[in-house]
Parts: structure tokens; sequence; C-alpha cells
């Protein structure tokens, strides 16, 4: 199982590359992230330009890879008239797609990677001493809750029949909705509740807090709380959606069809 | 007048078989609630930014964005679409002159993304309670067209890319990207270093968006002849570039045999 996780990332991240799209997505687009948000904030403190414009704009380019990767990972097999060969694989479908989606996510991070570099040898934006443990704990499990949400996407978008349209109209919504470039507190009221069960909104919001050079164990466990428990809930979102996908494979024929 | 009759009912019949509108959901997801969610995300982010200054002018310049992007999005995948289908090299193969052709086919993309900007200005209005004088609304409809056309030319230079390349995502997910930062829809103008300045002379849109913010934000309507009239002479170098580039792409299309790649 575990030999056959690391092979699909591996070959995933080959597969996912070696389209021109998503060599742009990856590479180009953090880039035009970066410089849009730099120029809309130039004038702000560096505290801000920090907290939305590195950060911001690296989670823009994270969100970006999903959804032109893992988002339509299932659709794109069943595409390719491989998605059944994987489904009857010895090796579970789930384990597959989870390989995939550590695949793309590691590309995910380059391109977050990229609009760091970008900005801070190219801008020269100033970097906070931020505290290791603090950051890599909250990093990680960034890492994690981002992952369960694309399982949760790639498996809800193969129950649609609209993966396409769905893939394309996401991207600037969750951008809005999850405050990657502003605080949610200016959202109107009847937004916020959809933020909330959202999460890359506390994903972004730890990591806002804990790149603070003051960051204490205290000011992130709301946010870390949160997201944690997020993580479970799709866990079951996902698991639900599995079954199925599952249901649909097996009892109705359909895996394959549009 | 039987030729003026064609060129209409081609670009509706065209844009009928391909677009895909048998599916109104695709519709009301690609070409009203994405570029919607688009305006929405930036007229958010730039009234936080700026505290609602010159908040009309960022909207209405991110309409005309939507607009262009729409019209130049659909020119390039008329190309794209008749690949998919397995139509192109008939296309490609006809007695007619191709500039034509590809410009009937583009017609109903670009009445569609002069609808959608139209619907994503109204609908930034309302939500942000803006006013937009009745007189800017005319002299924006002039510059919203010359603004189209030119982009339109760029679109077609890129759209030429398509019979060579099979990578049609990804130069207009470029051109996009390039013409959301280039055009500076959304940030003052102030802020753009001198050498992305000198990029933005030959960007389409960059004019534009510069006599719409004028217009909505302080009534000024002094720059408009000579800016519309750089914008309308660059447009025209664009589609002759592109007459050229597509008698050239055919070729390379047909000693590359690319032409039905996906």
């Amino acid at each position: 199982m575990m030999r056959a996780f690391m092979h699909t990332a591996k070959v995933q991240m080959g597969l996912s590359i070696a389209r021109p799209m998503f060599k742009f997505v990856i590479v180009v687009n953090p880039l035009f992230l970066a410089t849009l948000a730099f120029f809309i904030y130039g004038g702000s403190s560096p505290e801000r330009v920090f907290q939305y414009v590195v950060l911001g704009s690296g989670f823009m380019a994270l969100w970006s890879s999903i959804v032109y990767s893992s988002a339509s990972e299932v659709q794109r097999e069943r595409f390719y008239g491989t998605l059944e060969l994987l489904f009857v694989a010895p090796v579970s479908f789930a384990a597959i797609l989870i390989g995939k989606i550590v695949g793309n996510m590691i590309w995910g991070l380059i391109s977050m990677v990229i609009a760091f570099l970008y900005l801070v040898l190219f801008f020269r934006i100033e970097v906070p001493a931020v505290q290791p443990m603090l950051f890599f704990g909250s990093f990680a499990l960034v890492l994690i809750a981002i992952s369960v949400f694309s399982f949760f996407l790639a498996l809800a978008f193969t129950l649609s029949r609209q993966t396409n349209a769905l893939m394309n109209f996401i991207e600037y919504p969750i951008y809005l909705v999850c405050g990657f470039l502003f605080p949610i507190t200016i959202l109107p009221d009847w937004v916020k509740p959809i933020s909330y069960l959202l999460p890359p909104t506390w994903a972004i919001e730890l990591l806002r807090r804990a790149t603070d050079e003051n960051a204490t164990w205290s000011q992130l466990a709301l946010p870390f709380s949160f997201l944690l428990g997020l993580v479970l809930v799709y866990i079951g979102f996902g698991y639900v959606c599995y079954r199925a996908v599952e249901h649909k494979a097996r009892i109705n024929g359909k895996l394959g069809v549009y | 007048m039987e030729a003026v009759q064609r060129f209409f009912r081609h670009s509706v019949l065209s844009y009928k078989a391909l677009f895909g509108w048998l599916d109104p959901k695709v519709y009301i997801f690609v070409m009203v609630l994405n570029p919607f969610s688009q305006l929405l995300f930036f007229a958010v982010l730039v009234n936080y930014v700026y505290g609602g200054e010159g908040l009309a002018g960022y909207i209405a310049s991110n309409a005309l964005l939507l607009c262009v992007m729409n019209s130049v999005f659909g020119i390039m995948s008329v190309i794209t679409s008749d690949r998919g289908m397995g139509t192109l090299q008939l296309v490609m193969s006809t007695p007619s002159s191709k500039a034509p052709l590809f410009i009937s086919r583009s017609l109903a993309h670009v009445v569609n993304g002069m609808f959608t900007a139209v619907m994503g200005l109204l609908f930034g209005i309302l939500l942000f309670g803006l006013s937009i004088p009745f007189d800017a609304l005319l002299s924006l409809l002039v510059i919203w067209l010359v603004s189209i056309f030119s982009a339109c030319g760029l679109g077609l230079i890129i759209a030429t890319f398509c019979l060579w390349s099979p990578s049609m995502h990804m130069w207009s997910n470029l051109l996009a990207s390039l013409l959301l930062l280039v055009s500076g829809a959304n940030y003052p103008l102030s802020v753009m270093p001198a050498w992305l300045e000198q990029v933005a002379v030959f960007m389409p849109l960059t004019r534009g968006v510069r006599l719409t913010k004028d217009i909505v934000n302080q009534g000024d309507f002094s720059q408009m002849a000579t800016l519309l009239g750089q914008e309308f002479l660059l447009g025209c170098l664009f589609f002759a570039i592109s007459l050229v580039l597509i008698a050239y792409a055919e070729y390379l299309a047909r000693v590359k045999g690319t032409m039905d790649l996906e």
C-alpha cells in the first residue's frame, strides 16, 4: 500500500508537470499573482504587506494549483479512460487518489515558494523572524487540511456532471470567501458562516498568526482547533463521497460515464 | 447583401455549435458566475485597501476587463472547439478567406462579452450603491468597443498559436494574466514601475482602463480623443499582424502536422 502510494505521488508529479497549463500555474502564475498583490498593497505597512501580499498570494498560488490539478484529477482519469482500471486495481483507489493529491500538493508548495522568493528577492519585502516550532507546526496542519479538502473536492466533483464548469468557477469564490487577500471581517455577515466552514479560511488565518514575531501557542489555539476540527469533518465528508462514487461505480456502472 | 447575411448567420451558427449552448448550466457557471465572482473579489479587495476611494472607476475597469477577456477567450476557443470536435481541418481547407471566417465566428463572443460586462457593471453598481452619470455611460460604451476591437486583434494573434501549439489554455491564461496585471484595473497607475509602463504602452486595455477611471471618477474627458485614437491604431496594427500570422500558422500547421493535436 505504502509503495503504491509513494509511486503514485511520484508518477503524478511527472504527469501533472507534463501539462503546459500546469507548468504555467506552478511557475508563471505565482509571479503574476504576487506582482498584482504587491501593486495593490504597495503603500501599506511591512506587516500588512507580509500578511496579505506574501501569505495571500502564496495561498492563491497554492489554491490555483489545486483547482487545476487535484480537484479535477478523477475527472481527468475519466477523460483518459483509465479511471476504471485504477478503480479495479488491487491497491485501494483511495490510496491512489491520496498519492495523486500529495504529488500535486508538492507542486503547490513549490508554487508557494516561488511566490515567496520572488517577492522577497525582487521587491525586497521584509520577512518577520518567525518562531520555527510554531510556524512549521502550523504549516504542517495547513498542508494536511488542504490535502483533505482536495480529496473531498476531487470526489465531490466526480459525482457532478459539470466538473469542468465547477473547476473554472471555484477559483475566485474561494479567494473571496476565505479572505486570501483581506480579512474576512470585512465581508457581509451572511457570508461569514460560509467562510468559517471552509478549511482555507482557518488555514490562512493560522499562518497569519503563526508568522507574527510575538506569536504564542494560546494565540494560535483558536484557528488551530477550528482547522483541526474541520479536517476531521472533511475526512467524514470525503468518506461519504468516496462511498457514493464506489456505489455509482459498482451498482449503477456509471463510473466512466460523463 | 448575401455576403453580409452569410457573415452574421455564420457567426450565430458557429456560436451555437461550438460553445455548448445546449447546456445553460455551463453558460451560467462560465460566463456569468465566474466573471461576477472575479469582479466581486477585486471590488471587495480595492474597497478594503483604498478605503472606497475611486471604487466606481475600479468596478467599471474590472467590468471592461471581463468584457475583453470574454471576447478574447471566445476568439481563442473558436479554434480549439473546432479542433476538439474534429472539424478544424475542414474549416482550414475551405476555399473561403480565413480572416473574415474567424472574425465572423468571433463576433457573437464579442457581443456576449459586452453583455457580461454590462451585467457585471450593473451588479457592481447595485451592490456597492454607486452612481455613474448617463453621459459617462455613452462614452464608456465607445471606449469599451474600441478596447474590445484592440484586444480582439491581440487575441487573434494568440489564437493563431493554437494552430501549431496544443496548449491553448496556457496561451489564453497567459494573456489573461498579462492583461489583468498590466491594464492597471486594480491599482493606481502611479505604482506601476517605469519598465512595466513601457510594456503597457503596447498592450490593449491600458488606455481603455485609464479613460474609464478618468471619466467615472473625475468626469475628465480631456484625453478621450487622443487615447482612443491610439487604441484604435494599436488594434489595426494587431489585426494586420494577425492576418499575416494566420497564413503563416496555417502553413506551419500543415508542415508540422499539428492541426489536430490536443
